[in-house]
């Protein structure tokens, strides 16, 4: 179950039952309430300027970087989730953003390679899928070409899902390692139900192993 | 690459064909299907490996590395496993490496070449790491 917002008011998210403290001195706080996971990255405005963050919560507080005085607008989305993460949750995926992060700054932020936006926009895609859809988190490779690939292995189905460097759309293709039947389809990651067909591929196959 | 031609495919269907793994495509011991993968090479139709009757997956790290290259480890498909998804291997010796060969994509569209990369990169993933530098 999860919930969306692009305007939000903490008293609003307080009143939902997700627990929120953000100090009005530095530096400001999240905290979730269980059940609750904050499930992608949030952002906080202030008088003109933002501070950001990925959290793809399964840590029980996670510290914003800069300031929060007083007003902010969040804009993301959070879910009822999972608890704390286990080795049912797959590899870990905030390790593997920070790993490609890395990579990007390593290659200089290369022209016509992946971009830090594409690679925070694929993270909080498959955090919802994985968070909707109660998926272990995917594996996640780039190619050289820029484009980023997340992988399931569901016993002998090997799934993926292939972005383009601009995230703009994913291909998602699933193959039986033994009868060599392929599911493929593409799709535009601006259809409003995008991540909801990702989640329910993947799921079948899933569910299926 | 050496040659130009296109050489006899190897026949003993039991041979190892190491390929060498760029870091970029393991995650948590996991190998991505990029890491089979011609179409991210230089030659998108040759995916490059050493036969295992020529060199070690020791030695074949060795000089890939030494060669300039970026390694995590050496990984294996066998032969007869190409040959399975109708994957020819060639033998291109050269001067550097006697035991160079390359499993043979030429004919296949990009989409059928990812996918024959996808189910290499699980026969070699579930083989297991031949030998990662300690």
């Amino acid at each position: 179950m999860s919930s969306q917002f692009t305007r939000f008011d903490p008293r609003a998210w307080q009143e939902s039952g997700l627990l929120i403290a953000l100090p009005r001195e530095t530096p400001s706080r999240l905290q979730r309430h269980q059940p609750w996971k904050i499930a992608v990255a949030l952002s906080v405005t202030l008088a003109g300027s933002a501070a950001t963050g990925s959290f793809v919560g399964d840590a029980g507080a996670t510290e914003l970087l800069q300031p929060v005085p007083a007003a902010y607008v969040l804009e993301g989305s959070v879910a009822r989730g999972r608890q704390p993460a286990d080795s049912s949750r797959g590899p870990d995926i905030e390790k593997r953003l920070r790993e490609l992060h890395a990579l990007i700054v390593e290659r200089g932020d290369q022209p016509g390679w992946l971009q830090r936006d594409s690679l925070d926009r694929v993270g909080k895609i498959l955090g919802r899928v994985a968070e909707d859809y109660e998926l272990p988190f995917p594996y996640i490779y780039a190619s050289n070409d820029g484009e980023l690939s997340a992988e399931w292995s569901f016993g002998n189905w090997e799934v993926d899902l292939t972005f383009d460097r601009s995230v703009e759309r994913v291909i998602a293709f699933a193959i039986h390692s033994r009868s060599q039947e392929v599911e493929e389809f593409t799709l535009p990651l601006d259809r409003a139900n995008a991540i909801d067909r990702i989640g329910r591929f993947a799921a079948r196959f899933h569910d299926a192993a | 690459m050496s040659g130009t031609g296109h050489s006899a495919a190897l026949s003993d269907g039991e041979e190892l064909l190491f390929r060498q793994v760029h870091p970029n495509c393991i995650q948590e011991g996991r190998i991505g299907k990029n890491a089979f993968d011609p179409t991210e090479t230089r030659e998108p139709d040759r995916l490059s490996v050493a036969r295992e009757t020529l060199t070690t997956p020791a030695a074949a790290y060795d000089l890939h590395v030494r060669t300039g290259h970026v390694s995590a480890g050496t990984w294996a498909v066998s032969v007869q496993e190409c040959a399975s998804l109708d994957l020819p291997a060639r033998p291109d010796p050269t001067p550097v490496d006697p035991a160079h060969a390359f499993v043979d994509f030429a004919g296949l569209s990009k989409n059928a070449t990812k996918k024959k990369a996808r189910l290499l990169a699980k026969v070699a993933m579930d083989r297991g790491a031949l030998y990662t530098p300690s």
